[in-house]
């Protein structure tokens, strides 16, 4: 699995490990019940400690989206479609947490706030 | 589960510096950095380990062997580059490496070879004509070849250059994906093992002074700025403070709680910051016990 | 062990060849002079080859030298018996060597007192070896025991070595030396059977010593 970890980053490389898993299993990337990598062939592979994936994977777990057979490893679970749509509902909102109260503070209104997210979607993302 | 190596009630005592009691273990298929400033028993620690130095009190076990100078068993399991590399010098690497086969059971010349070749060491060249960094380099393989259970590093990738240090880690997280393998390194570079080590032991003036997983340590310290009107004597789980006006800029060993008690009291702007493991490891080292003991 | 050994042979040896030719030229000379009943500098040459000994260890005898062999998986025992071993055959050879040459180019008188010169050089070697060895390892030692002590120990067993040393000298090259002058220690020391008997007893206790002072070592480098 091709991750793009980074040191610097304000994210611990945990949560970007789980993130980025999060974000192919909700894109669909990753279908219910492809296998994923065991816990040190991720480490080897990128570079990190065993600790840090084990936590990432036990996030993972812990919200579903994957779940462990004893002997055979990690697989992705069944996730009905409702179910992604209000998984990524709340992670946006967790991620547009911060930045909004950052507006705030500056003074913008919430409008202002819902037209810059318009404009984002627009300009931003083609 | 046989643990890698443990102490028990160790201690060495110099004229001016004393060593322990240390009471650590190390399980396998685990990385254990051993942080610590120069002078603070680091190199001695593992010189007692391998039997370089006896002890005065207590006991040191690997996979369960007692390190006793009588035995060789325990000597199997591990590889060890140390402080100061020694080799025939007169002998070329190969000669060198061909000497130390005929005392390891599990020697691969197979695999001599392909280190060599990954770290581009020059195996025909007399050891004394060797560069620093290809001595470590040279180290390492005679450490690596025997495939031991236990690894013990110091500082292993001084003198080496970018690639080389690239490819000593990634030989390093290979050795690991068996699960059973462990690794000691001790170390005060902490960019190296800054994504190996799975847990951390800090040493300080010959205590270790902390024990923790790594990622706990960079998941809950965070640097954090705020402005608080009101004057505050002491910030829940800090252990820094400075202060400017109405500005302040805390190191926190445990930011939720810091900033439970900042929205406690109103303060705004608040911003923070992860710490890098050396940043964090400074502070730790700094504060000795104290500080250690805050992060709970 | 023996890869030890083989190893440390093979490190050495063009040292030890160098070594051997010129013991064996001292040999030669100490014979040919003998002949020549010129016997006032015929013990410079043994002299010359204690010399040598100690040139050879202080090359060899290094701090690394000794990690580097600590370091292997070598029980201790093996190790400070290698060391031992290492040093006695190095000087058979030695031995070798002066008794042939004797044989062949010393003169009849000297060919008498040959089997006593030849055995109290013999202990003389064994004996400086092991003060050596144990010198180095209780000089080299970092460890908080009493210096005192240590520093008495090598001092009295060098005056061991230089008294025999001394005394192994032949008396008859001593100016104004008569037969009848050769003085009661050497004649019991080094002309008896009993004589010769202890000094070797006292040599192998030494290379014991020696044994036991590397294993009780507190720490492997200085």
């Amino acid at each position: 699995m091709l991750l793009n970890l980074t040191d610097i980053s304000n994210e611990p490389l945990q949560s970007q490990i789980s993130r980025q898993i999060r974000a192919k299993i909700l894109a669909g990337e990753l279908k219910a019940g492809t296998s994923l990598p065991s816990i040190r062939l991720l480490a080897r592979d990128q570079h990190v400690s065993v600790i840090t994936v084990q936590r990432a994977y036990e996030a993972l777990m812990r919200e579903e989206l994957i779940h462990s057979r004893r002997g055979k490893g990690f697989f992705v679970s069944e996730i009905a479609q409702k179910e992604k749509k209000e998984l990524a509902k709340q992670r946006l909102r967790e991620n547009l947490e911060l930045p909004v109260k950052a507006a705030m503070a500056e003074g913008l209104s919430s409008k202002e706030i819902h037209e810059s997210v318009d404009f984002v979607i627009k300009e931003k993302i083609k | 589960m046989t643990k890698a190596f443990q102490f028990i009630d160790v201690v060495k005592t110099y004229p001016d510096f004393k060593l322990g009691p240390l009471n650590f273990e190390l399980a396998p298929g685990i990385v254990l950095g051993y942080i610590g400033p120069n002078g603070s028993g680091k190199t001695t620690t593992l010189h007692a380990l391998v039997g370089l130095i006896k002890v005065d009190r207590g006991q040191m076990e690997i996979f369960g062997r007692k390190n006793d100078p009588n035995k060789i068993d325990w000597k199997f399991d591990i590889g060890y580059v140390g402080d100061v590399h020694v080799f025939y010098e007169g002998w070329s690497g190969a000669k060198n490496l061909k000497f130390l086969s005929q005392f390891y059971p599990d020697w691969s010349d197979k695999r001599v070879t392909e280190l060599a070749q990954r770290f581009n060491v020059p195996l025909n060249k007399k050891a004394k004509e060797l560069s620093g960094g290809n001595r470590v380099k040279l180290a390492l393989i005679s450490a690596l070849a025997h495939s031991p259970k236990l690894l013990l590093l110091d500082e292993p990738t001084s003198g080496l250059d970018p690639v080389v240090r690239s490819e000593v880690l990634d030989v390093l997280f290979e050795i690991l994906e068996d699960g059973e393998r462990a690794i000691f390194y001790s170390t005060h570079i902490l960019s190296d093992i800054n994504r190996l080590a799975d847990e951390l032991a800090f040493l300080d003036n010959g205590q270790i002074v902390l024990r923790t997983a790594k990622d706990d340590l960079t998941e809950n310290w965070r640097k954090i700025s705020f402005r608080l009107n009101e004057p505050v004597t002491k910030f829940e789980a800090v252990v820094n403070h400075r202060q400017e006006g109405t500005d302040h800029q805390v190191i926190s060993a445990n930011y939720q709680i810091t900033l439970r008690q900042l929205s406690e009291l109103g303060a705004e702007n608040i911003q923070e910051n992860r710490m890098t493991i050396d940043e964090i490891a400074v502070q730790i080292l700094k504060g000795g016990k104290d500080v250690a003991a805050v992060k709970g | 062990m023996w890869p030890l050994l083989k190893a440390e042979w093979d490190d050495n040896k063009y040292l030890l060849l160098v070594i051997f030719i010129f013991m064996e030229l001292n040999f030669l000379t100490m014979a040919y002079l003998d002949r020549s009943q010129a016997p006032l500098v015929s013990s410079l040459p043994h002299l010359l080859t204690v010399v040598a000994l100690i040139f050879f260890f202080n090359r060899r005898f290094t701090e690394k030298r000794v990690r580097l062999q600590q370091l292997l998986p070598l029980s201790l025992k093996d190790l400070s018996v290698g060391r031992i071993f290492f040093q006695l055959w190095f000087w058979a050879g030695a031995l070798l060597l002066c008794g042939l040459s004797h044989l062949f180019y010393g003169s009849d008188s000297a060919r008498h007192y040959l089997v006593w010169r030849l055995l109290a050089l013999n202990s003389l070697l064994i004996s400086t070896n092991a003060v050596y060895l144990i010198s180095y390892d209780l000089w080299t030692d970092v460890s908080e025991k009493s210096n005192s002590t240590r520093v008495a120990i090598i001092i009295l067993l060098w005056i061991y070595i230089f008294l025999s040393g001394h005394f192994y000298i032949e008396p008859e090259s001593w100016p104004l030396a008569t037969a009848d002058s050769i003085p009661a220690v050497n004649r019991i020391f080094y002309f008896t059977p009993w004589g010769v008997l202890l000094l070797h007893l006292i040599s192998f206790g030494l290379c014991f010593g020696s044994v036991k002072v590397y294993q009780r070592r507190r720490t492997y480098f200085t």
